[in-house]
């Protein structure tokens, strides 16, 4: 299978018929991410963007794109990485993080769940709890990126959300019957307010095979283990479903990504929630007390 | 023989070769396709549709998450 170039190609994209090379395939995924800014101004003159880094393939591609293309155009990236404190996995990949921002020339900040709530997840995972451990581990990290990212004075978190993230999310928040939830996994929010850093997803039109096709063409060190705790069954049973239909049927995850991104402006405003400020330690919020305080009272 | 290595599973097998074997009938043999897997023959990110070849290095890195 060869190149539109000639040479030899490392990746044939079933759902557009595209066979790349290794130079032509690298060059289309900084167009595509370009594209996906651009499509949604997901980053303008001047931000300081807080990129969320775990040490994993997505986020790590997604830092190594960023920093190409601040290079070109004026914003700033600082990486910030959430210790959740499990033993085995997350002190590994932070090593990765640290090793890819040394590389990089990217300052990068790491805040432990253990020192700012109190609690490691391998602490949280042994006691007798009602939630699974990926509930607290969602919860406490999205509001430790908020917080941490807010007071390093960005104004965006990129987030390596993938296509294939993007399309499980869409479609379980909607079998689920969660639509408020279905009403936020659009590309820009309706609400916010001063104390909520917006979240962008610049690789959500990539697919989650093309970022580990990223990373080991580039060169780029990416932890590949898993998560000790990682379990959740409904997603896989999701993401199974749709790798399914995307080999019967090569577009199906794309036009389940579009036909949300049609209807998302009519939904949004119905379905999200406005953002308020938690009664107990001021986050933001869409009830009267964030999750995370929530949780904590439990612990 | 070919030697099939997974990345993600600190493992290998060993298969036997036979005339035109396809990297995606691996994939398919366990149990990964073409949206669950990359695979890089004798160190290089390969297509599924590539023959592979008596004494190649297969190693199979399962896209999985995170």
């Amino acid at each position: 299978m060869y190149c539109k170039c000639g040479k030899k190609a490392i990746v044939f994209r079933r759902y557009s018929g595209e066979k790349l090379c290794e130079r032509c395939f690298n060059k289309s995924m900084i167009e595509r991410v370009k594209k996906v800014i651009r499509k949604y101004s997901l980053i303008e003159k001047n931000d300081r963007v807080g990129v969320a880094v775990s040490g994993g393939k997505d986020s790590l591609v997604l830092l190594n794109i960023l920093k190409k293309l601040s290079e070109k155009y004026p914003f700033d990236l600082i990486a910030v990485t959430i210790d959740e404190g499990i033993k085995g996995y997350r002190d590994k990949t932070i090593e990765i993080v640290k090793k890819n921002c040394k590389l990089l020339g990217i300052e990068s900040k790491v805040y432990s769940f253990k020192k700012e709530l109190g609690h490691s997840m391998d602490e949280i995972a042994k006691r007798d709890r009602k939630l699974s451990a990926c509930s607290y581990c969602g919860v406490f990290r999205r509001y430790l990126l908020n917080k941490k990212t807010r007071e390093l004075g960005c104004n965006k978190i990129a987030i390596g959300h993938n296509l294939d993230d993007e399309v499980q999310t869409i479609l379980m928040n909607f079998l689920r019957g969660d639509l408020s939830r279905f009403g936020r996994t659009g590309s820009y929010y309706i609400y916010s307010n001063e104390r909520f850093v917006p979240r962008i997803k610049p690789l959500r039109e990539i697919p989650e095979k093309e970022n580990v096709v990223y990373a080991l063409s580039n060169n780029i060190e990416v932890g590949f283990s898993r998560c000790l705790y990682a379990g959740e069954a409904y997603r896989n049973n999701i993401r199974e479903f749709l790798n399914k239909m995307e080999l019967e049927q090569p577009t199906t995850k794309y036009s389940l990504l579009r036909s949300y991104d049609k209807i998302y402006p009519l939904i949004a405003k119905n379905l999200a929630k406005k953002v308020k400020y938690c009664e107990k330690c001021g986050e933001p919020t869409i009830g009267d007390i964030c999750k995370t305080c929530e949780f904590l009272e439990k612990l | 023989m070919i030697k099939v290595r997974f990345l993600r599973e600190d493992k290998e097998e060993l298969i036997e070769y036979k005339e035109d074997l396809k990297i995606e009938d691996i994939l398919r043999k366990f149990g990964y396709s073409s949206e669950t897997a990359v695979v890089k023959r004798n160190g290089k990110i390969n297509t599924e549709d590539e023959n592979v070849e008596d004494n190649d290095d297969i190693l199979i890195i399962s896209v999985g998450s995170g």
